[in-house]
């Protein structure tokens, strides 16, 4: 766990390096307000400074394991593997422009801020961070981090709404992510529909303001919310023993019977209002969902996950379509590959030739232009021939092709 | 200004380490990060002094990685943290450590060496690894001022201490008494509860029990049992874990309300005939009883041998009575020699007591006043005085036949000891005088010194009265932000509710002397509270024609043999010599507070100002120990510090009686089998090794992740997944 954090600090940082050294960002340009960054700045910023009341409050109350485990959160699970991973062609593609100054002025804040807070936990490594950093911009004017005092949080900056709706898609992403790999369909192959039941309008609304963020995130061209998951979602409920029995001791054996005898609208009912009440041998008994296990079935053609109050049902049907789609994706990162393999330049103009084996004529009738532009080609065609090409592999199909730089 | 970020060239933590480490001694940053918020509120930090006579271990990591931590963050968030770090250097720990070295032992100290050269010796050995520890400090990043530690061995450190016994002694809370106490004869010294009290002491062993008989005196008061046995003998049973102390009974107790019987059978060794009283709520543990018959239904002759193995011996109950029957009834002495003889009329009768129980043994407690803390009381009531057949080295004194010079256990590691219980039960059973001589399995405590058994042994000594003051400890202890809370309010808390008068002697020789000096009949003495008070007293004595020569010429030294060279002077004209007590050097530690400043005599604006701890953090091992010792000091002391302040129109407000308000009591290290790592044991980590390998930022967040989460951090090659615990046993 601990070389784990430490090496995600360390490629958080040199990445941060790579970049900002390539672009001379030395925090010299003015601050850019917060409410003029993009929502995923605004984001990262939010839970930054949720962070330090967090790591505040538990230092405060003598709680270092507390402490650690939220910044180990914050930098693995938000700024490495949704912020940094979301906007690393922010950092790479483009001029040195506003929306590029921005993206470096919240990763910088955020990594700054992070030494600062980590600095009584590990304070070697935060040093040599904050040391790194402030060479550059003498943000602080001390030598040390030691000698900074510790991060306020800026309550403006704290949107507890948005820091909702973004868990709400990592943590949809995250279940759909894992219907792929359950399927064992790749991220490259769009899917077309993803059902999520929603409780209420309000869940729905958060939904709706991240549906982009979860559709690129999981490559679905769809979502479609329902309100009633009826004869769409089956759902199994189950006693958790370990939770409940606890509670109930002896009356846990008819309580477990009750439950295993719920209804749909029991499952729904429970969910949505967060407590049901059994009757027990003239005893009511509340029950939460936290006292239960609850588990979707797969309805023919779709796959479904849920966890806690989320469920997703995947629309696994492959249509020709999709299909095609799909291995153009896959021809697209094929290509690329083999333009980095052949070090061509990011703007090499190329040709490409393909061996005709009889699949391929449908996929360049649909996504032709799309192959062209992804990969640059001057020209892409079907040959009956090919001397001296490259074999490429898609979907277990083995396609031969040529490729060279446009003279 | 660079213009470059610097990029690493790799992620070695150890490497990178090393260059921050550089910096911050080229930049002194430890330094300004205390000058830095010169003139900033106080945020006040307690170093416990860890003992420097031995190599530091990963266990001393675990909680300097939690103070350094606290202590950083308090900085940033703008206070003032001094640290000023600490040496522990006196006591048993010092004491054994140089006698191993010298191959002698306590007895050799006066005789083989001269206390002056052993002290010296002592004085070498307790800084002996001081550069490792500050190594461990430096390489761990642990923030602490090394540089001006306080030293409890120097003068100023035990000047203060003696301020602080006086002040005690001149409240009458410090009292000498004779006192039946825990006492380790490998180490050749009492014992305090807490010692007793350390993880570990209390070990299960298998020691030689035995029930043995006490035969009754017919006379009138014996009348009514005899009446039933036509005059045959009878015999008390009794039953002891410790047949040592069999030479040393005066009396036997019985509980005034339990009910007795007197039994007719025949002694299972023996096969005789015997008559026996037990308690009958504890005869079925004698008796077989293979036909169910009823109480009355017995019948001594009958004779089983069911399985062709275990004799049954017939029983049959002549009588029942109340203990207060037995009261005033005489026997004869059980294993008379030369040297256990006394003419005292009280010796060798049954007793009453409350503390007897029918839980187990035979409802007869075998009585010798000098080995327990209930016999002597109950020996004090009725007046039997005290036979003390056992040397303060553990062994039988001369005079006792075949045992004389024996030891009662194994202090020696003697690999042909022969266990001296064994024998003695061996010879009543030859006699008819035992009736059950068995194994028994239980818990009894040990030297956390030396891992020998102690016994419990009269010893003249000297006490602080806690108990005096207990409600008020118990009252502050409710104030005291523990963490984890459990520890306060139980392990701490279940403490103070039992506790007892604190033991403070020690008979040893390297520690701090117990200032006070009295004439040999006792009748006058004196606390003495400061150096110059001391020196005043010696003028004194001088003038009276006391010769001082030998200590005034000497270096100024508190400590033996110097300060028992001392003649001073009663108020009467007679001479005053040290009592030749020092004191327990928990004292030292828990002390700490006043003389890491020479307080009163030096700084006491900045004693002021840094008490109490805002914050102290130790293992959870400490609770009985320092966490203990620094509460009951500060809350005993109270009133004197408040005055002592008031007089240099300092402020008082934050003198409350505590000594810290917030304690953190961290989870121990332990090896991979559970145990307490130590050096006694040798199971420790190299700490060295670790913080080179893998790094100090690493190893903190082992213990910083961890140590809270769990009562204690074990170190197992097989754990859950993700514990760091594991990590940890990966990366050792």
């Amino acid at each position: 766990m601990q070389r784990k954090f430490f090496g995600t600090l360390y490629n958080t940082y040199q990445f941060f390096a790579l970049y900002a050294n390539v672009d001379g960002f030395s925090f010299s340009e003015t601050y850019i307000p917060v409410n003029e960054r993009p929502e995923i700045d605004r984001w990262i910023l939010s839970a930054l400074h949720s962070l330090i009341k967090n790591v505040t409050e538990n230092l405060d109350n003598y709680e270092p394991t507390l402490a650690f485990r939220s910044v180990e959160e914050f930098l693995d699970e938000y700024l490495s593997n949704w912020y940094v991973r979301l906007n690393r062609r922010r950092f790479w593609k483009g001029e040195y422009e506003q929306d590029k100054i921005t993206a470096y002025q919240t990763l910088y804040e955020c990594l700054e801020t992070l030494v600062r807070l980590m600095a009584p936990l590990s304070p070697f490594f935060s040093d040599a961070i904050f040391r790194n950093l402030n060479a550059v911009t003498k943000r602080f004017e001390v030598e040390s981090v030691h000698h900074s005092d510790f991060p306020v949080a800026n309550e403006s900056y704290i949107d507890l709404s948005l820091e909702e709706r973004m868990k709400l898609a990592q943590d949809t992403s995250s279940l759909i992510l894992s219907l792929r790999k359950k399927e064992n369909i790749i991220v490259r192959q769009p899917l077309q529909k993803v059902l999520i039941p929603v409780l209420n309008p309000e869940m729905q609304a958060q939904f709706e303001k991240v549906e982009d963020l979860i559709k690129s995130e999981t490559n679905i061209k769809e979502v479609e919310y329902i309100t009633d998951a009826h004869g769409i979602i089956h759902k199994k409920i189950k006693a958790d023993f370990k939770s409940l029995g606890k509670r109930l001791g002896g009356k846990m054996k008819k309580a477990a019977d009750l439950i295993g005898q719920f209804s749909q609208d029991d499952i729904s009912a429970l969910e949505k209002n967060g407590v049901f009440k059994l009757d027990i041998d003239q005893e009511i008994i509340e029950i939460t969902p936290a006292d239960v296990i609850i588990t979707a079935e797969d309805i023919p053609g779709w796959s479904v996950t849920s966890n806690g109050n989320l469920t997703v049902a995947l629309d696994i049907t492959l249509t020709d379509t999709l299909k095609n789609e799909g291995t153009a994706r896959m021809f697209v990162n094929r290509v690329q590959n083999i333009r980095k393999e052949y070090k061509f330049d990011l703007t090499d103009r190329i040709f490409v030739d393909i061996l005709d084996n009889g699949t391929f004529v449908p996929i360049l009738e649909n996504f032709g232009d799309y192959i062209r532009a992804e990969i640059l080609a001057d020209k892409l065609s079907l040959v009956s021939e090919l001397l001296n090409g490259t074999e490429i592999e898609i979907n277990g199909i083995i396609l031969k092709v040529h490729v060279k730089k446009t003279s | 200004m660079a213009n470059k970020y610097k990029e690493f060239t790799s992620l070695s933590l150890p490497d990178i380490e090393k260059e921050i480490l550089a910096q911050w001694q080229q930049q002194q940053a430890f330094e300004k990060s205390i000058s830095l918020r010169e003139g900033a509120e106080t945020f006040v930090f307690y170093e416990g002094p860890p003992s420097a006579n031995g190599m530091p271990g990963i266990h001393h990591v675990i909680s300097r990685t939690i103070k350094d931590m606290v202590c950083r963050y308090k900085t940033m968030k703008g206070f003032k943290v001094q640290r000023k770090g600490g040496w522990d250097t006196h006591g048993l720990p010092v004491e054994i450590g140089v006698e191993k070295e010298l191959g002698i032992t306590k007895k050799d100290i006066g005789v083989k060496i001269s206390v002056e050269e052993y002290n010296r010796k002592c004085r070498e050995a307790v800084l002996r690894y001081k550069n490792k520890w500050d190594e461990l400090t430096t390489k761990m990043g642990y923030w602490v001022d090394l540089k001006n530690p306080y030293i409890t061995f120097e003068n100023n450190y035990i000047e203060t201490l003696w301020w602080l016994l006086k002040k005690l002694y001149d409240k009458d809370l410090l009292y000498e008494s004779i006192n039946i106490q825990p006492y380790s004869p490998a180490a050749g010294t009492g014992l305090s509860s807490h010692e007793l009290n350390q993880p570990g002491t209390y070990k299960d062993v298998k020691d030689t029990s035995a029930t043995v008989v006490f035969n009754v005196v017919n006379n009138e008061k014996a009348q009514f049992l005899f009446d039933k046995t036509n005059g045959e003998d009878i015999g008390l049973m009794a039953w002891t874990t410790t047949p040592w102390t069999l030479p040393s009974n005066l009396g036997l107790t019985v509980g005034p309300n339990i009910d007795y019987v007197l039994v007719q059978t025949k002694n299972p060794y023996t096969e005789i005939d015997q008559n026996v009283v037990i308690a009958k709520a504890l005869f079925h543990k004698y008796f077989e009883n293979p036909l169910n018959l009823s109480l009355e239904e017995g019948d001594a002759e009958i004779f089983e041998n069911s399985d062709g193995k275990k004799k049954h011996f017939g029983w049959k109950i002549l009588n029942t009575f109340k203990g207060k029957d037995l009261e005033g009834i005489m026997y004869h002495q059980l294993m008379p020699y030369e040297a256990n003889q006394t003419d005292n009329p009280n010796a060798f009768k049954v007793l009453l007591g409350d503390f007897v129980t029918t839980e187990d043994g035979t409802g007869i407690v075998h009585t010798a006043p000098a080995f327990g803390a209930d016999d002597y009381k109950v020996g004090q009531k009725y007046g039997i005085g005290i036979l003390i057949m056992v040397d303060k080295e553990g062994k039988f004194i001369d005079g006792l036949g075949e045992f004389s010079g024996r030891y009662v256990k194994n202090y020696k590691d003697d690999p042909n000891y022969e266990d001296v219980n064994v024998d003695i039960c061996v010879k009543l059973k030859k006699e008819n005088k035992a009736f059950k001589v068995e194994k028994y399995e239980h818990s009894y405590p040990h030297c956390w010194r030396t891992d020998k058994p102690i016994l419990y042994y009269p010893l003249d000594a000297w006490f602080i009265k806690t108990t005096a003051l207990k409600d008020r400890m118990v009252e502050l202890n409710k104030t005291i932000n523990w963490k984890p809370k459990s520890t306060g309010e139980g392990r701490f808390g279940n403490w103070l509710e039992n506790m007892v008068d604190w033991n403070l002697s020690r008979s040893r020789f390297w520690g701090t002397p117990l200032p006070v000096w009295r004439t040999e009949d006792k009748s006058e003495e004196i606390c003495i509270g400061s150096v110059e008070e001391l020196k005043k007293e010696i003028e004194k004595a001088n003038a009276a024609g006391f010769d001082n020569s030998k200590f005034t010429t000497h270096e100024f030294d508190l400590h033996k043999p110097f300060v028992d060279d001392i003649t001073l002077v009663s108020p009467s004209g007679k001479p005053m010599k040290r009592v030749s007590d020092l004191v327990d050097v928990w004292f030292d530690s828990g002390a700490m507070p006043f003389a890491q400043w020479h307080f009163p005599f030096e700084n006491k604006e900045i004693f002021a100002d840094n008490y109490p701890a805002d914050f102290i953090c130790e293992g959870v091992d400490q609770t009985r120990g320092w966490f203990y010792t620094l509460h009951a000091i500060s809350s005993l002391v109270k009133e004197d510090i408040v005055e002592e302040l008031k007089n240099s129109n300092l402020p008082t407000n934050n003198v409350d009686g505590r000594a810290y308000k917030t304690v953190v009591s961290n989870g121990l290290v332990l090896d991979k089998y559970g145990n307490k790592m130590s050096k006694r044991l040798g199971n420790t980590i190299d700490p060295f090794e670790t913080i080179d390998k893998y790094s100090a930022d690493a190893t903190s967040l082992v213990f910083n992740d961890e140590c809270f989460a769990l009562g204690q951090f074990k170190i197992r090659p097989r754990r859950h997944q993700r514990s760091a615990a594991q990590i940890l046993w990966h990366i050792i």
